[in-house]
């Protein structure tokens, strides 16, 4: 019986790069601003949960993107009692140990296929850092 | 006259016998050696389509005669004529260089893959779960 989430698959679903805002000047850009959002939905007949990850990469002290990436993992979690609990409203509730877990494995895939995404272009040394709580 | 084939024949005699016992194993390394370099000479020559003739001529010798004397795998060579041969057959015959190149190195990996099904889950009814405290998006991070 599984006791802890399984990575069950990766999907890039989208990437887009800007063109260099500074190319053609001497003037480089040094330091980034990241805007990380997630969310996570579920599929309880499968015992699946799925984590989006977009991570939205911009000059510091600007809100203009240079880089977006949305990124979805799919995690199998146990088939325990209290790991997945239907709300009310509809929603669903994970275990607390398993959100936090799933979303930390799915921040630090995020942060690979972004690096890999971006090799080659001008944003090359930006690797998302590590989040707190991370 | 029979034929018959001498590598495959089991003939053992206590006159031959006696006799090879004679060899010392430093003999018999030499002589495997000049047989060694008689025959890596005779296959150069052919994958070039040379007779003896076009080696003698190619190295200035007076008679191809001396081209079959190397060849018969009696022949004490010497090092100027090695390095002769190899160099007209373009082949490697003396191995004096210091320099040992590193053995190849072979990996094989097998990794199983297991295809993703992940678009089929997403593209199939999802529920979404309510966010919690402690999670680990929220205010811009700077790098």
């Amino acid at each position: 019986m599984e006791t802890s989430p399984n990575l069950h698959g990766i999907e890039l679903l989208s990437f887009s790069l800007s063109p260099e805002p500074f190319a053609g000047s001497k003037e480089k850009q040094v330091s980034y601003e990241f805007n990380v959002q997630q969310e996570q939905k579920t599929n309880p007949d499968k015992q699946l949960v799925v984590v989006f990850t977009t991570v939205t990469v911009m000059p510091s002290g600007s809100t203009l993107p240079l880089a977006t990436a949305t990124v979805a993992c799919g995690f199998g979690i146990p088939a325990s009692e209290g790991t997945l609990t239907r709300q009310t409203s509809g929603e669903y509730l994970i275990s607390a140990d398993i959100g936090q877990a799933v979303s930390r494995a799915a921040t630090g895939i995020t942060r690979g296929i972004l690096y890999s995404q971006l090799r080659g272009s001008f944003l090359q040394d930006c690797i998302l850092p590590l989040l707190p709580g991370e | 006259m029979e034929n018959f084939d001498a590598t495959n024949t089991n003939y053992t005699s206590d006159l031959v016998n006696n006799l090879l016992s004679h060899i010392s194993p430093a003999e018999q390394d030499q002589t495997d050696h000049k047989m060694k370099m008689a025959a890596k000479i005779h296959a150069a020559l052919k994958a070039k389509g040379w007779k003896s003739l076009d080696l003698a001529r190619e190295l200035h010798l007076k008679s191809p005669s001396l081209v079959s004397k190397w060849l018969s795998g009696t022949h004490n060579f010497t090092m100027d004529t090695l390095v002769d041969i190899q160099r007209v057959l373009g082949i490697r015959l003396l191995d004096a260089d210091l320099a040992i190149a590193p053995p190849p190195l072979n990996v094989n990996v097998t990794v199983p893959v297991v295809p993703s099904s992940l678009k089929d889950v997403i593209q199939g009814p999802l529920y979404k779960i309510a966010s919690q405290s402690g999670g680990l998006t929220g205010s811009p991070v700077n790098a």
